[in-house]
């Protein structure tokens, strides 16, 4: 008797897993009916009264997510019964793991965000389709796209992404400590000599404050200005080969050595997160990135301007980016064009001023440019004209993000931690063409 | 001998209770960092405590992602394979542990080998393959591929094995059935080990972002350490925000090891054995 | 109940058979999500193929004659093992000296038990962000501190030569709890009348350790230190959130090398990054075999 008093609890216990493993599954059959619609409400019977559902992926975690959000509302809202655009929000490294084997197993979403670089590797295969009659659908105006912004999403004569964002790679100064350091807080140096003059005169390694930062990963190609600025480049895109290995970026290379190495301007191995978050805390002189940097030194009080990056010895050059609008092969045209309805409500006036306020980038659609609100932001103003300095990194090339990412950051990495640059410039370029190997 | 003693045992309390602040003491910064203003943290030189409090960063999160609907999710998904797991890990383990059959040493080095393989591996044919049974972005296509785990069932078996020889005996003495043996003889005496490998299965899969995120293809289905990552952008990282959801993340897990860890505690598998 | 249901149940009684009916749905589950995939995973390594899951070839083995030319696939595997053999002997370390110090039921050694474990409840997402605040050489609480007692300021993780002590140190921080709350389940199940007649018979303390407690955890103990390797050798997440393979690649992986090649970025080369997988599985089993014979024997030894 005793003995079987003693298993009562176990028989409970096994009772009471079994009652909630009852009430688990009950559960999941109910939420199973209650999602699968949004996959089947996704493929239309072809009426034309019932609502199209475009299912819309991006990396925009942190606050941009947030104006978005509620940009999307705005328009599920508007377009209620009709088009809603169901957001999904990915981490970037989720975002590139899980898009490739959803699009082969015709899961992915109707419509997803993209810079032009990581594009290139789903234009050439064939993954995304081609958008040209999106600038011909009613209620479209071409004409109030600005040409670099249209331009940015075309290749091989076909349009594959429609503009949702469009920016340079800025030059930012903190005036505070421009003013500490006896240097006029109104005039950013003009040129490769008076930036590296400046970032010493701006460096105080007894308070950590440092005259110009180098982020050596997870940033925009900033060394490219300066291997543009002086005449070189880093990849010939037509014939596939790396340029990387002259005299003249070997010497682009050892300045940008001595400025970290020697003159010390810059801590070590930092990533773009990291710089930015010591250049919103006051403690750098002078920074290079893009102009999602701009609404956080307002929201931390930091006296700052904004230019193009300073000339080199033979132009003024920087990157011209943005992240545009893709839609992935197996979509169906009643998706595409509910996309299309979606993309082009995002590039109305309205909206796009919303956009470009709320996140500081500047405008790409003339009218916006315009406009006189925008018109008044100093900011925005000084970041929209890049004029004829405006490049983009190694169009067309498969590779790019990963020669960026693979061999030019670490590049920048061991130089900034003591190697001889020219012996660097030579095995990155190698490295280059090992690389460059699989597009010929 | 005496004075010997009492010195080590001075310096295991030391010891443990040094080892008991390096482990604290991270939680401790985050309960006070959650409050903090989003401005404090680019604060040079940096400083523990704040000049004042807030729940800004609360808010914030509330605000921007379904946290409810996440935590549902989470739940399900991670009871779910819990309380499959526990389940048929401990039949498995028990029957490789104290039960001779023929080719029970090659499947358990199957089973072991199952646990060599990195997830980032299987990922893109599971995807395949969940995609094809389609259970993509369902509740059981989440709970179902991890109702059995080779870790489990290797931790189980260690625990039937160190049980004391001619248990079953006397259940088939008593004519029991197998299973009854198993049910009625074993389990009670594995309790603790049982709660163990649940606690183990509950965290892992609560924490765990990439394999929910694979295989659920809408926000309705995401889980919340999907909701952590939603905070950490590619360009800025709204740190308040991140750290008020770790703190949140972290909060149920923790109330339920609090009423786990008794179990833990109190050693049921001894008690079972000495009545 | 018919009589052949009856008869069927005496059959699947026998314990040589009813075996099979208890690992049947595990093993069916692991078959099904583990093997298919890894045996995925076998074919797809020897095929020119991306994400995409486009097959642009099949290439026999040339990936693999490919992977001992890789000179960077070559330091992975280095940093793999120096992680490794460092972080497996201080878990286990740190785990069975807190497991017999905290497996005795005072109420102080309770607490102390329950709290070692907190860590291990924490994702390793959470922890990197929480260490990476800490340890952040500008903003950092720690390296403020330290250079308040004279020290250089030491930058942790971004320090070429400090970046995987830091991430061993931080491993072992989190999961050393874990192996202990197993090894003192073990200890535990070592019904007190073994110790009560050791004692009888004279045995010291440390001889009670070795004749009784570590024959009897040697199942538990041989359970933690092949996971907790097994564990090791695939080391990518507290990585991949604190100092993402560098300073200068110094803490990259070899998962962490499979992410970079197969799915971080164009050209996403699914073959590859498969064949490395399957190169770093003969590995790991290769490890685990030779600690799980050496386990076996100890185990039979002391039985």
């Amino acid at each position: 008797m005793n003995h079987r008093g003693r298993f009562m609890p176990s028989r409970l216990l096994t009772g009471a897993l079994a009652l909630t493993l009852v009430a688990g599954l009950a559960a999941c059959g109910g939420k199973n009916d209650g999602a699968s619609p949004s996959a089947s409400g996704a493929s239309p019977s072809g009426a034309s009264g019932k609502k199209v559902t475009v299912t819309f992926w991006n990396t925009f975690t942190g606050s941009d997510g947030d104006t978005l959000k509620e940009i999307v509302d705005g328009y599920n809202a508007k377009n209620e019964g009709k088009i809603e655009v169901k957001m999904d929000i990915l981490p970037a490294d989720q975002f590139n793991q899980k898009l490739p084997p959803s699009i082969a197993t015709g899961t992915a979403p109707s419509l997803i965000a993209m810079s032009p670089t990581s594009a290139s590797a789903f234009i050439q295969n064939g993954t995304l389709l081609p958008l040209d009659d999106f600038y011909t659908t009613p209620g479209v105006d071409k004409a109030d796209f600005e040409d670099s912004a249209v331009q940015l999403g075309q290749s091989g004569g076909k349009t594959y992404l429609l503009p949702m964002q469009v920016f340079g790679i800025q030059f930012y100064w903190n005036k505070d400590l421009f003013k500490a350091a006896g240097l006029d807080p109104e005039k950013p140096p003009a040129d490769f000599n008076e930036l590296a003059d400046y970032a010493v005169k701006l460096t105080d390694a007894s308070k950590n404050q440092y005259g110009f930062l180098m982020p050596i990963k997870g940033a925009p190609q900033y060394y490219s200005m300066f291997v543009w600025g002086n005449g070189g480049d880093m990849v010939d895109v037509n014939a596939k080969q790396s340029v990387l290995n002259t005299p003249e970026n070997v010497k682009t290379f050892q300045w940008l050595a001595d400025l970290a190495v020697n003159k010390k301007v810059t801590p070590k191995g930092l990533n773009g997160v990291e710089t930015d978050k010591l250049f919103l805390s006051g403690k750098a002189g002078m920074y290079i990135t893009g102009p999602w940097l701009a609404a956080g030194l307002k929201s931390n009080n930091v006296n700052f301007g904004v230019s193009l990056p300073p000339k080199g010895s033979a132009a003024q050059a920087t990157i011209a980016d943005g992240v545009g609008f893709a839609v992935p092969k197996g979509t169906s045209d009643e998706e595409r064009l509910a996309a299309y309805d979606f993309v082009s409500y995002w590039n109305s006036t309205a909206i796009a001023k919303e956009w470009s306020q709320k996140i500081g980038f500047p405008p790409y659609l003339k009218s916006v440019a315009a406009d006189p609100d925008i018109q008044a932001d100093a900011t925005i103003k000084a970041m929209s004209n890049l004029g004829s300095a405006g490049r983009t990194f190694l169009p067309g090339i498969v590779n790019a993000d990963r020669i960026n990412a693979d061999v030019l950051f670490p590049l920048m990495e061991q130089i900034v931690g003591g190697l001889d640059p020219a012996a660097g410039v030579k095995k990155a370029s190698d490295a280059i063409d090992d690389i460059l190997k699989s597009e010929k | 001998m005496e004075r010997r003693i009492t010195g080590g045992k001075i310096l295991a309390f030391i010891g443990s209770a040094a080892l008991l602040v390096a482990v604290l003491h991270p939680f401790l910064w985050l309960l006070v960092a959650a409050f903090k203003p989003e401005q404090e943290f680019m604060k040079y030189p940096p400083t523990v405590f704040a000049s004042h409090y807030t729940f800004d960063s609360f808010v914030k999160v509330w605000d921007s992602i379904p946290l409810l609907a996440f935590f549902k999710n989470t739940v399900i998904f991670s009871v779910g394979v819990m309380i499959l797991s526990v389940f048929l890990d401990s039949m498995a383990g028990y029957a490789f542990a104290r039960m001779k059959f023929k080719g029970n040493k090659t499947l358990f080095s199957l089973v072991l080998v199952t646990m060599m393989i990195p997830f980032q591996v299987l990922m893109i044919p599971l995807f395949v393959e969940v995609f094809k049974l389609g259970m993509l972005d369902t509740y059981w296509g989440l709970i179902i591929p991890r109702a059995a785990s080779a870790f489990g069932i290797y931790l189980m078996r260690s625990f039937f094995i160190s049980l004391p020889k001619d248990l079953e005996e006397s259940g088939r003495v008593d004519g029991l059935s197998e299973f009854q043996i198993y049910r009625k003889i074993m389990l009670p005496l594995c309790k603790s080990a049982m709660i163990t490998l649940g606690i183990f299965h509950l965290m892992n899969n609560w924490n765990d972002l990439l394999y929910p995120l694979m295989l659920t293809s809408s926000t309705e289905m995401r889980t919340l350490s999907a909701g952590l990552a939603m905070f950490v952008g590619q360009r800025n990282i709204e740190y308040g925000p991140t750290l008020a959801a770790s703190a949140l993340a972290l909060l149920p897990l923790l109330v339920v090891y609090v009423f786990a860890q008794c179990y833990f505690v109190q050693g049921v598998a001894t008690s079972g054995l000495k009545g | 109940m018919t009589k052949s249901l009856k008869n069927a149940l005496r059959v699947w009684n026998r314990p040589d058979r009813a075996a099979y009916l208890f690992i049947a749905p595990a093993l069916a589950i692991l078959f099904l999500f583990t093997v298919v995939p890894l045996l995925a995973t076998l074919v797809i390594s020897t095929l020119d193929m991306d994400v995409f899951l486009q097959v642009k070839g099949f290439v026999g083995l040339d990936h693999f004659s490919k992977l001992f030319q890789d000179e960077r696939l070559l330091d992975a595997a280095l940093h793999t093992i120096y992680f490794a053999g460092v972080e497996v002997p201080l878990q286990i370390a740190l785990a069975l000296l807190t497991a017999v110090y905290v497996s005795k039921n005072t109420r102080f050694r309770k607490f102390l038990r329950s709290v070692y474990f907190v860590p291990s409840i924490c994702s390793f997402t959470a922890i990197g962000i929480i260490a990476s605040f800490l340890l952040d050489p500008q903003t950092g609480v720690y390296p403020n501190y330290l250079t308040h007692l004279g020290l250089p300021r030491l930058e942790f993780f971004r320090d070429p030569t400090w970046a995987m002590p830091s991430v061993i140190l931080l491993t072992v921080w989190r999961s050393f709890g874990y192996s202990m709350i197993i090894l003192v389940a073990g200890i535990q199940s070592i019904p007190d009348s073994y110790y009560e007649a050791a004692q009888l018979d004279g045995a010291s303390k440390a001889k009670q350790f070795f004749s009784i407690t570590v024959p009897v955890l040697m199942p538990a103990l041989s359970f933690t230190v092949i996971t907790t390797m097994i564990a090791a050798l695939q080391v990518f997440d507290q990585i991949f959130v604190t100092t993402q393979g560098g300073p200068l690649n110094k803490t990259e992986t070899i998962v962490g090398y499979i992410y970079n090649t197969g799915f971080k970025m164009a050209p996403y080369d699914l073959g590859y990054a498969s064949a490395i997988s399957v190169m770093l599985f003969i590995l790991i089993m290769a490890i685990t075999l030779v600690m799980n014979q050496y386990f076996l024997r100890k185990e039979s030894d002391m039985a």
